[in-house]
């Protein structure tokens, strides 16, 4: 658990709502680009943010505070943005059978690591299924451990491992078709 | 180029490390008012309140809150008599809270620290002596105990652990600021109708 966010949860618990006010702050950035990866409206973006956060504070006394908090926020956040998405008949690409995909051999030169930058990357993690682009946002920008990322994702610690891999994989393979 | 393990692990490396570089985007500013005029102190039930009492030590002014009965007691706090357990004694817990025709009372003082290699109290009950009395492992438990026979009175205390830190007893509910930016653990003997409590 990040620093000191056991007391604050206890102090949360006790009435002081300014604890609160500090995860919000901690938070509230990789929660809102959830929200806009998921929902492409900056609107629709604020709206689910602050629901998550107040859900969150609503279902606190279920929270084990000796547990990161991170993780629980933003299984509560998917939750809540997955089923906003159902809501509005919007479907994100939730699965994609990366097993039966297959890489195009290209020869280049230049090897791939040497042309691509951070753009090309968050462009090709938006055509990734929400699953493994989640996987790999958690894992590679957060700096989960990949246990977290299991508990964020409702996953198993080997799915979880595997969900990362893939999503690399699958990632490189669309790098390369560019 | 070749999709040789190499490039392809090179190429994964690298990937990742754009990703963590990947800028988001700042959340609106009102974000966090919005969510703070959404919500309303949250209300402990008496158990929840006593149960976190129990758990969280707090730093207060003993004169401030005992009973004057109970701050009677600390100027007594010298006339103590002390029976020190040598290691490896076998702790006789049936004795815990037993007062004797002497108004001698036995108290347990326990530490949950496995990672100590001896574990010393020290406090007012010997004049804060640097020679602690030395707690014993107790295995069944896996907690450092220490029995003490105590009179009346008002007591500090404090555990050093390793022979250099010193803490305040985690159990105690009442602490008092020595002066030295350190905590000392109060224990209040009383007058053994069971009221009497390490706080």
């Amino acid at each position: 658990m990040a620093s000191g966010e056991e007391t604050l949860v206890h102090e949360i618990l006790s009435g002081d709502v300014n604890s609160y006010a500090l995860l919000v702050k901690r938070y509230q950035k990789p929660i809102y680009n959830l929200m806009l990866r998921m929902t492409s409206s900056e609107q629709d973006a604020v709206d689910l943010t602050q629901e998550t956060f107040v859900r969150a504070y609503e279902k606190l006394e279920k929270f084990d505070p000796s547990a990161p908090f991170f993780p629980w926020l933003y299984t509560m956040g998917l939750n809540l943005a997955r089923d906003f998405l159902r809501r509005a008949k919007k479907f994100p690409i939730e699965f994609y059978e990366l097993e039966n995909s297959f890489s195009i051999e290209i020869d280049q030169d230049d090897s791939l690591a040497d042309r691509i930058d951070a753009q090309d990357v968050l462009e090709g993690l938006q055509t990734l299924p929400v699953d493994y682009r989640e996987a790999l946002l958690l894992r590679f920008h957060e700096g989960l451990c990949v246990s977290e990322v299991a508990s964020a994702l409702g996953l198993s610690l080997s799915a979880a491992k595997m969900r990362i891999h893939r999503g690399l994989l699958r990632l490189r393979q669309l790098l390369e078709k560019q | 180029m070749k999709n040789t393990p190499a490039n392809i692990e090179k190429d994964l490396s690298r990937i990742a490390g754009l990703i963590a570089e990947i800028r988001y985007a700042e959340a609106p500013e009102s974000l966090s008012e919005k969510v703070l005029a959404s919500i309303k102190p949250k209300k402990m039930t008496f158990f929840k309140r006593l149960l976190r009492r129990l758990k969280t030590p707090v730093s207060v002014t003993p004169l401030r809150v005992l009973p004057a009965s109970v701050s009677a007691l600390a100027i007594f706090a010298l006339a103590l008599t002390l029976f020190w357990r040598a290691p490896g004694t076998r702790i006789v817990t049936e004795r815990i809270n037993e007062v004797t025709d002497q108004g001698i009372k036995t108290v347990m003082l326990i530490l949950d620290r496995s990672d100590a290699r001896d574990v010393e109290v020290i406090g007012s009950f010997n004049n804060w002596s640097p020679e602690g009395i030395r707690m014993v492992w107790d295995e069944d438990r896996g907690l450092w105990v220490v029995v003490l026979n105590l009179r009346r009175g008002s007591y500090e205390y404090a555990f050093r652990i390793n022979g250099k830190e010193i803490i305040a007893d985690p159990m105690a509910f009442l602490h008092r600021d020595d002066g030295f930016g350190h905590q000392n653990s109060i224990l209040i003997i009383g007058n053994g109708n069971g009221n009497e409590a390490k706080i």
